[in-house]
């Protein structure tokens, strides 16, 4: 998947940089609050009495909603300052660990009913191997749900070939100076094909709209994001039987 | 009922001189990838959707199906599939498949290739599909990519930093568009890759593999003129199974 490119912690390196200019901007951005959170949270479904693991939590804005509907939730991120921040955010009620996405987690197999992985596949080096972690700590019957930029997006904005698996940089215009994000994009084949290799089923992609909550509060974001994607939500199913063979 | 563009005199006659008329499935610069998709075919009871001049029939057969039914709308594409087909395991049938009546788990192998995205009610054929698969049964298609099929007003154009792009703006916006190709207003309607892969899923289709097809720079070499679709998906090949 990372076509021999390694590339190490330093994608994660952003958000130490970023702190709690990052929670600040993603409480209430048009992309994070307005778009990814209501659909991934829509996707999730009821999360009440479950054990929900949210990987790759940032600063913890999704720990919070998940708590209010009733999850015993579970964390972790790459980011020590991200950690920090989102254990704060849940004063203590939720075990936040310091770990990257695409290394092995330290939780045993089979311990979650439900993976929220919110905007930060793209960050991950090796994908296949994120998802094969997700998939391991889920329970048979279990789901992950996992949001990101959708490579048609992408593409419109970066140019070259869609079909590239390639180290892309934005600049993210913050409070305290141009931040440089660095990120994975490739085709959308690529991404279904890391989840599937690994032993999970398709069970719904979404391209979602922007929440009503948009339109007045960002008019612009809301009249482009109506008629192109943005991001794309993958929710995958762990098999309850045997696994299927694999593609055909 | 369905668009039936391909008994156009004009539109046949162009269609008729392209590569994959001609050539058959290796004129046809996606097939590797969809051939790769496919189970094995030997054994199989395989219905074609869209079967055109019955290249992909005759293929299964030469592979060792039992039996293989092509279906098309078009006369003129029948015509020639018959003519240039001598066996009796091959079936030809004419049938609008928005309209479609096939039996009950009967097949193995639901093939169909570039012929879905002429279909308005999509979510009725790939129901009457469903059916007629046998359980464990295959449906393997090509379809035009939405990235393709997206734009009101397709042609590359260059976007503000000089970059050369394809208009995907609405692509959330779902439904016909006329494009000319081989003929002017050739209605072929866009869905979104949500669409396709939810509608098999919520018909019992599991997905097991999902592929974009654009030339690889082989093939560019070979045709400069394909330069543009290495740039942005021409196809979307998906392969499901039946659970």
């Amino acid at each position: 998947v990372c076509h021999g490119v390694w590339v190490g912690d330093d994608l994660w390196d952003a958000y130490d940089q970023m702190g709690l200019s990052f929670q600040q901007h993603a409480a209430d951005s048009a992309y994070n609050a307005h778009y990814d959170r209501p659909a991934v949270l829509a996707a999730l479904g009821p999360v009440s009495g479950r054990q929900v693991l949210d990987a790759a939590c940032g600063p913890g804005l999704y720990l919070r909603e998940l708590l209010d509907r009733g999850a015993e939730v579970t964390a972790f991120d790459a980011s020590p300052v991200m950690v920090s921040l989102a254990r704060a955010r849940t004063a203590g009620r939720v075990q936040v660990d310091r770990a990257a996405l695409g290394e092995p987690l330290s939780y045993p197999d089979g311990a979650f009913d439900l993976v929220v992985c919110a905007l930060a596949i793209h960050y991950a080096s090796d994908r296949t191997a994120a998802f094969a972690e997700f998939c391991r700590v889920l329970r048979p019957g279990g789901a992950a749900v996992v949001s990101t930029q959708h490579p048609v997006m992408d593409w419109l904005r970066k140019g070259g070939s869609y079909f590239q698996t390639a180290l892309e940089t934005d600049i993210w215009h913050t409070p305290s100076g141009d931040q440089p994000v660095r990120f994975w994009r490739e085709p959308l084949s690529a991404l279904c094909a890391a989840a599937t290799d690994t032993g999970f089923l398709i069970e719904k992609l979404i391209e979602p709209v922007p929440a009503e909550t948009m339109r007045e509060r960002y008019p612009g974001d809301y009249e482009k994001l109506s008629k192109e994607p943005g991001f794309l939500i993958l929710r995958l199913l762990k098999p309850a039987g045997p696994n299927p063979s694999p593609a055909n | 009922m369905t668009q039936n563009i391909y008994d156009n005199e004009s539109f046949f006659a162009a269609y008729s001189g392209l590569p994959r008329s001609v050539e058959g499935l290796d004129g046809a610069p996606e097939w590797p990838t969809l051939r790769a998709m496919l189970p094995e075919v030997s054994g199989r009871r395989a219905v074609d959707l869209g079967c055109g001049f019955g290249w992909f029939c005759r293929w299964a057969r030469q592979n060792g199906a039992a039996s293989v039914l092509g279906l098309d709308v078009s006369e003129k594409m029948l015509d020639r599939a018959q003519a240039e087909t001598d066996d009796p395991a091959i079936a030809y049938q004419r049938a609008d498949l928005e309209r479609l009546d096939l039996p009950g788990a009967s097949f193995d192998l639901a093939y169909s290739s570039l012929a879905l995205h002429y279909l308005e009610n999509l979510r009725g054929t790939l129901q009457v599909v469903y059916r007629a698969l046998a359980p464990g049964g295959r449906l393997v298609f090509s379809a035009e990519h939405p990235m393709t099929t997206a734009p009101n007003a397709p042609g590359w154009m260059t976007a503000a930093d000089g970059h050369q792009t394809w208009p995907v703006d609405n692509y959330l916006s779902e439904g016909p568009r006329s494009t000319d190709w081989l003929a002017k207003g050739v209605i072929k309607q866009h869905r979104t890759i949500a669409s396709y892969l939810n509608l098999l899923i919520g018909l019992g289709f599991a997905i097991s593999r999902v592929e974009e097809w654009g030339p690889s720079s082989e093939q560019v070499a070979a045709h400069p003129e394909w330069a543009n679709d290495a740039e942005c998906p021409a196809f979307l090949l998906v392969a499901a199974r039946k659970s």
